[in-house]
């Protein structure tokens, strides 16, 4: 399916850490007078081509009163534009034989297609209609409406333990948009007025606020033409401001607990961690994969395989554009106590805290950190996507082919002081899911 | 009864889905309204026109080399330098497996081989494999072993340990068995499951490769000497492959290849099971497998075809059932999702197969829309093969199957995977040179000629999991004979007696329960009871679960239920408030518009109160054949909708069963309880096994009755809420 939020990058965590490849990935940049940023990366040895744009736009852009509104956005942007009729985007790309799709996360939004290389054209063409032409009617308004509530009572209501990404950012923050959700409040949309799509529609969705990134089989000169042809005489907008709000630190534990319709409780711990540019964030991701990257893992190894504590524990990093948060999550076997669980799991925080990782230990981190770099980068999308990534956040494309060094520099005393500065078990967010209770 | 349990990957995948993404169906929407707001800018009137392609790209195709080992060994060696990762795949090509009594031996094979070896234990292997990065998976047939070039000697190292040298530990075995149980106890009451299960046997039959199918009993006949036995007899080279896939050259990969496998000793005596083809039946037949209280009916409907993989007409035949039901905006999707939205999705398959190819199409739909759905079913298969399709229908799906080609071809898995087959199936060297080409030329002429061979529209299985009593009218049209067929969850044929409607009976739900208040004892025995103590046990895969349940004045219950010393649930109340507790915390109830379920636990006999309590409207629902005999079927729907639908035997008198269904959320969930073992307590008879099933429980929970005592005398302190 499609129009997708990524509420968090569960996947890659879990997969290792990051991307990039030792095989030089080499691309072209420039700007054009709108301030659209064009990033080409040249493939041949597939005949196909990745078309994607980024917004420098997500959840933490909205108005308070307006949460929801990047993703509702996303979902917009398929109804249709002035020359695309309604439903149209969809047919135009399968009749090309490729395939599309769209995310939302709360920094930015994320668009993307994938053909045939023959059908560039195609996919700048409609990108530019979304650009330019966005059609925002009452219609279309009305059904996405009803399209992202069924999603939300999907993805969220009705999915066991489906809020509890939600709850914990609400606790994890107190002034910064990062606590509202991605997929925001019904109530807000519902309160929507034309007015203020059109509003945001001039506000994010500009040449100056986006990232136009290809990958694959392409002719550099060519593909510059043609991306003229399209992108050069859409109007350039108003710089959109950023949120400035600098979030105090937690200042103790913050513990609740929700009743859920589930069958096994769990346990869900929130840290709060540096901003994803911050250096500390290498250290963090290797710490995770530590704690609980695969069998041989600390926490896997020790709470689920011998203690039996646990049927699953796993924690992972949530790295944002402002700081961000890391999570645990873990299941307690049938039998055993959310208590004796978190116990288990502050002692081997506490290990990690106190003695240095062994050696062993440490060449296998930098054995995963190297295969998930080398690995990352294995399709013209992600390729697109990471350069669209690292210009978007980093102001450097080429992170792509150096952000490996700064995991390498990484120092086993590095990680053991991220886990002092950021795991302190009487600063975090504890939420307890249990299930409601049912009898027949 | 839910609290405990929940399969532990499932959880886990619906934690992930909750996590990582949120995904919505797509709408069909109408054209009316005027665009509201439009930025304005200049527009340039070539915008109006979607861009035409440029001429179409060259497909290099990736190349491969091929060459065998002196035990017979073949080798597939694909070049890929863009990174500096390789894989082997090591695969057993031993055919099609008859495991009788014994299914689900190969998959416990597989498992068990990455789970010890002579000299390591299943963590040394996780460990020694995580330290360098890779992945190595093992099944039945070999393995898949993928890491950085750097790390090749070690990665090969771990892989050919694992199939050279497999310890088979009793104890990893042991586990593989009791999860595999689990998963089965999971997936039994699963409609999807059962509708794969059911169908495939009916298809090819019970005791065919393609038709049988695990269960608890062929698990149970599994012993650790099985394990060892097929591995010795199937893991052999002369019927294997080497695949060999990224930064390494051909020289390379020989040497390697050599150095780990041409030890390996083979069997030149190896016989390949071949299964028989089972003619598809002489007119469309309809089996149902009645699913209790079901909203929704699994639909699946097959046949089975001569197709194998180097058939001439294949690509003819795939873009055939392409059209049909193969990608998103095919007939089958379009017709029954977005036209009619009976379904969230339908499909339809064309398999290839060397011994027994199949058609096979299938849907979950709504118990209303059963019979239209087939119907509809059917007229898109008819019309596939009375009317050529329209030139922009082929030429889009043309289209679509040319981008996935294309994109096929970023991983350098697909040319593998390709190699493989063009070697097992004997396909042209050129098979995948010239599928463009060929997919290109094809007519709308080929089109029809493939899906008269290979439709059968009037020679269909047709199975169907779901609620027989609302479905089977609208099914007898499909079926040739007018006959339908009745099968259980075991895929075996049972006789299914007609109903009996309740006009006919001439019995009332009031006569049905005094009937049952008379032969447990009788109202008076019944009302002498003020107070019920009662322990019971039940065995699972979670561990032992043991509840004590008191109640008092037919108004006060404290129920507990304790597994290993921890007590997993508590529930007290007191008739004006209800304390309800387990693992971390307690929750106090007190409104009491919650209260009835407590009410109806509270309550030794609550169908004394069917008729007086003014809670429930009570029906006959006439009589229905259950494992224990005939027994009349009532339906209870209480104020808040809850449907209880209850059977009580015919010739005892005695309530056998209950089938609970519960709207949560928009979600129907259906649980049921088997009584049996009823025995007299103070003259009283009482059912000492209750068999709960459903509402996701991932197994069946037998709780026995170890204790239970009338008039004990018990405190009030006993119900006590604070």
């Amino acid at each position: 399916m499609r129009k997708c939020i990524i509420t968090c990058l569960f996947a890659c965590c879990m997969a290792g850490i990051v991307q990039a490849q030792m095989n030089k990935i080499d691309f072209e940049e420039f700007d054009l007078d709108n301030g659209l940023h064009v990033i080409l990366h040249q493939d041949k040895s597939t005949p196909i081509v990745a078309v994607s744009v980024l917004y420098h736009v997500g959840s933490k852009n909205e108005e308070p009163n307006r949460t929801g509104f990047a993703h509702f956005f996303e979902h917009l942007m398929f109804e249709g534009s002035k020359y695309v009729n309604r439903g149209e985007f969809d047919t135009y790309i399968s009749n090309a034989g490729g395939v599309n799709n769209a995310n939302t996360s709360k920094d930015r939004t994320f668009y993307y297609e994938i053909f045939p290389s023959n059908q560039l054209e195609l996919g700048l063409w409609l990108e530019s209609e979304r650009m330019l032409h966005a059609k925002i009617d009452e219609k279309g308004i009305e059904t996405q409406r009803e399209v992202v509530k069924e999603e939300k009572r999907q993805r969220v209501d009705n999915q066991p333990y489906g809020t509890w990404l939600n709850n914990s950012f609400e606790y994890a923050y107190k002034e910064h948009p990062y606590k509202w959700s991605v997929i925001g409040s019904m109530d807000d949309l519902n309160a929507a007025s034309n007015e203020d799509f059109e509003n945001f529609y001039k506000k994010f969705y500009i040449p100056n606020n986006a990232t136009l990134s290809i990958a694959g089989d392409i002719d550099i000169e060519k593909t510059k033409l043609l991306v003229r042809k399209y992108f050069s005489t859409i109007p350039k907008g108003e710089e959109p401001s950023r949120p400035a709000v600098v979030e105090p630190p937690l200042e103790g534990n913050i513990i609740d607990t929700v009743y859920d319709n589930i069958s096994l409780p769990a346990m869900f711990l929130t840290y709060r961690i540096s901003k994803q540019t911050d250096d500390d964030i290498y250290a963090i991701q290797m710490l995770n994969t530590i704690l609980s990257g695969g069998e041989s893992s600390r926490m896997v190894k020790e709470l689920k395989d011998k203690q039996q504590l646990a049927i699953q524990v796993s924690n992972f990093p949530m790295e944002l554009e402002d700081p961000g948060v890391s999570f645990i999550i873990a299941l307690p076997n049938v039998g055993r106590s959310l208590d004796d669980l978190l116990d288990g799991i502050d002692g081997e925080i506490e290990k990690v805290q106190n003695e240095l990782i062994s050696e062993q230990e440490y060449q296998k981190l930098l054995n995963n950190v190297e295969s998930s770099f080398i690995r990352g980068n294995s399709s013209m999308v992600s390729i697109a996507e990471s350069l669209a990534n690292y210009h978007t956040y980093y102001g450097d494309a080429n992170m792509i082919n150096t952000e490996i060094e700064k995991y390498m520099a990484v120092s086993r005393e590095d990680i053991r002081e991220v886990a002092r500065k950021y795991f302190d078990p009487a600063n975090r967010v504890i939420l307890y899911y249990l299930p409601k209770q049912q009898n027949q | 009864m839910k609290y405990i349990v929940s399969f532990k990957s499932y959880i886990w995948a619906v934690l992930c889905m909750a996590v990582i993404v949120s995904c919505t169906p797509k709408m069909a929407v109408e054209t009316t309204t005027p665009e509201v707001n439009v930025p304005v800018v200049d527009t340039e009137a070539w915008r109006s026109q979607a861009p035409s392609p440029s001429p179409a790209p060259d497909f290099n195709l990736g190349d491969y080399e091929e060459f065998a080992l002196d035990n017979g060994l073949k080798v597939i060696v694909v070049e890929n330098h863009k990174l500096p990762v390789v894989s082997f795949q090591l695969f057993v090509d031993r055919g099609a497996i008859l495991e009788g009594d014994k299914t689900g031996l190969t998959s416990i094979v597989g498992q068990m081989l990455r789970r010890g070896t002579v000299n390591k234990t299943k963590a040394e292997i996780d460990e020694e494999i995580e330290f360098i990065a890779a992945t190595i998976s093992t099944s039945s047939s070999g393995f898949y072993a993928s890491a950085l070039k750097k790390h090749t000697k070690k990665l090969l190292d771990l892989a050919t340990e694992l199939i050279y040298e497999p310890s088979f530990p009793q104890e990893e075995f042991d586990k593989i068995v009791q999860e595999t149980k689990s998963g089965l106890a999971f997936s039994k009451s699963d409609p999807n499951t059962i509708s794969s299960n059911v169908s495939g046997a009916i298809l090819y039959g019970k005791d065919h490769a393609y038709g049988e199918f695990v269960t608890e009993e062929t698990i149970e006949n599994i012993s650790l000497e099985d394990v060892k036995e097929f591995y010795s007899k199937y893991l052999i080279p002369n019927i294997s492959y080497l695949i060999v896939v990224g930064d390494i050259d051909v020289a390379e990969a020989k040497e390697l290849a050599t150095s780990y496998f041409s030890d390996w000793e083979g069997n030149p005596n190896f016989k390949v099971h071949e299964p028989v083809f089972p003619s598809p039946p002489a007119q469309n037949s309809v089996s149902i497998v009645p699913k209790e209280g079901a909203v929704q009916s699994v639909i699946d409907i097959s046949s089975t075809i001569r197709f194998p993989h180097n058939s001439p007409d294949r690509l003819a035949a795939s873009v055939m059932n392409t059209i049909l039901g193969g990608y998103f905006g095919s007939r089958l999707n379009k017709n029954i999702r977005e036209d009619k939205g009976y379904t969230y999705g339908i499909g339809s398959r064309l398999s290839p197969d060397r011994y027994v190819g199949n058609f096979s199409t299938s849907a979950s739909v709504r118990n209303q829309v059963t019979d239209s759905t087939i119907t509809e079913i059917l007229k898109e298969m008819k019309r596939m093969q009375s009317e050529k399709v329209s030139e922009e229908e082929l030429s889009l799906v043309k289209n679509v199957l040319t981008g996935q080609f294309a994109r096929g071809l970023e991983s350098p898995q697909t040319i593998a995977r390709n190699a493989l087959n063009i070697a097992r199936y004997d396909l042209p060297k050129d098979y995948y040179q010239t599928y463009l080409s060929r997919l290109e030329k094809l007519t709308a002429d080929d089109i029809l000629a493939a899906a008269k061979k290979y439709l059968n529209p009037n020679q269909l299985q047709i199975v169907i999991v779901g609620n027989d009593e609302e479905i089977s009218e609208g099914l007898v049209a499909f079926d040739g004979d007018g006959n339908i067929d009745y099968y259980d969850i075991a895929a075996e044929k049972v006789d299914k007696k007609p109903m009996m409607s309740a006009e006919d009976l001439g019995v009332t739900a009031e006569e049905i329960i005094a009937h049952y208040i008379e032969v447990i004892g009788g109202q008076d025995k019944l009302d002498n009871v003020k107070s019920v103590v009662m322990v019971t046990k039940a065995e699972t895969p979670m561990g032992n679960l043991s509840t004590t349940i008191k109640t008092k004045d037919n108004s006060k219950v404290n129920m507990k239920m304790e597994s290993q010393g921890m007590t997993i649930q508590e529930i007290i109340f007191n008739g004006f408030k209800a304390k309800v507790g387990g693992m971390q915390g307690n929750q106090i109830i007190d409104d009491p518009k919650e209260f009835s379920r407590f009410k109806a636990m509270a309550k030794f006999c609550p169908e004394s109160d069917y008729f007086t309590s003014g809670e429930y409207q009570v029906e006959v629902k006439g009589t229905e054949e259950l494992e224990t005999g005939q027994a009349y079927k009532i339906r209870l729907t209480s104020m808040d909708g809850t449907v209880t639908t209850e059977y009580y035997d015919i010739k005892t008198g005695l309530k056998q069963k209950m089938v609970n269904t519960v709207s949560s959320n928009g979600q129907e969930i259906v649980t049921q309880q088997l009584l049996g073992d009823y025995k007299e307590v103070d003259g009283i008879k009482v059912p000492h096994t209750i068999t709960f099933s459903g509402g996701g429980m991932p197994f069946e929970m037998v709780q026995k009755v170890e204790k239970i005592e009338f008039n004990t005398p018990m405190e009030d302190s006993v119900f006590q809420v604070e």
